[in-house]
């Protein structure tokens, strides 16, 4: 055997590792840059649903306490991007939880005939 | 000397997969950014425009229309019964758009064409100094506008 010889790809073995480190590098830069995209993508579709939501919730102008409780223009806004919401006023004991994302209003409501203006939190997060 | 040519060509193609890397990474950190802000831009133009749809629902607390009476004071181009009324009757008001408001205290009610020497709610406040401000307008009279402007 000739000396210093270590087998068919020993002249090849150090560019293989370079070669294998520039592949690792560049696909595992691949998938988080994917990663990303698709956490990017939700985010945007979160934060896109959720002004469509409020835009659902303050359609009628002036809010009653059942438009709170329910609303079906913004359930079905919320259906359709696949997300859970909730708003309340902020004079409420309510909160949001911490990982939803959450919108202020001012809104008028109409309680029991007496219209007042008052703070309305949405919350959004995924469904 | 193959050898060595070898070793070159990889570290040549290291260094394209590594530029190829950076790009794709700085792609992915500025992408949707512009998005993300154009869709924050039209929630505080939503507040501002909801804001000034409540507002016309606000009664002081005398039980008079809020709108009615701001344009009273207004058509007076004195702001000393602006500002009084603003405290006073109507502070509940101002407390409630601050509140609510996605910048805070940085908001400011802007009476524009009503002949005051400060045009902005507080008027004592400097207006704040801010790249970015969104504004939603409505017209109380033929010649004066009230602005709600969101400073950021």
């Amino acid at each position: 055997m000739k000396k210093g010889f270590i087998g068919p790809i020993g002249d090849d073995l150090p560019s293989i590792i370079a070669l294998m480190l520039a592949m690792g590098l560049f696909f595992s830069s691949v998938v988080y840059v994917i990663n990303v995209y698709n956490q990017k993508i939700a985010d945007m579709d979160m934060l896109k649903g959720s002004i469509e939501i409020g835009r659902a919730v303050m359609d009628k102008g002036v809010l009653t306490r059942d438009d709170l409780d329910s609303n079906p223009n913004a359930d079905y806004v919320a259906k359709s991007y696949n997300l859970n919401y909730d708003v309340y006023l902020e004079s409420d004991t309510n909160s949001c939880s911490m990982e939803s994302l959450r919108f202020s209003y001012l809104v008028a409501m109409n309680d029991a005939g007496k219209i007042e203006l008052h703070t309305m939190m949405l919350c959004t997060w995924k469904g | 000397m193959r050898g060595q040519a070898a070793i070159m060509d990889a570290l040549i193609f290291m260094l394209v997969a590594s530029g190829a890397a950076t790009l794709l990474l700085f792609v992915a950190g500025i992408y949707s950014s512009s998005t993300t802000t154009q869709i924050n831009t039209i929630y505080n133009y939503e507040y501002g425009g909801n804001a000034l749809i409540a507002l016309h629902y606000a009664k002081d607390v005398q039980g008079k229309w809020f709108w009615n009476e701001l344009e009273k004071k207004l058509t007076t181009t004195n702001q000393a019964d602006v500002e009084a009324y603003l405290d006073g009757d109507a502070r509940f008001v101002w407390q409630n758009i601050t509140s609510s408001s996605p910048a805070g205290q940085n908001t400011t009610l802007c009476f524009e064409g009503a002949g005051l020497t400060t045009p902005c709610y507080p008027f004592n406040k400097p207006e704040p100094v801010s790249t970015t401000v969104y504004t939603s307008s409505v017209k109380i009279t033929p010649d004066i506008d009230v602005i709600i402007k969101l400073y950021y």
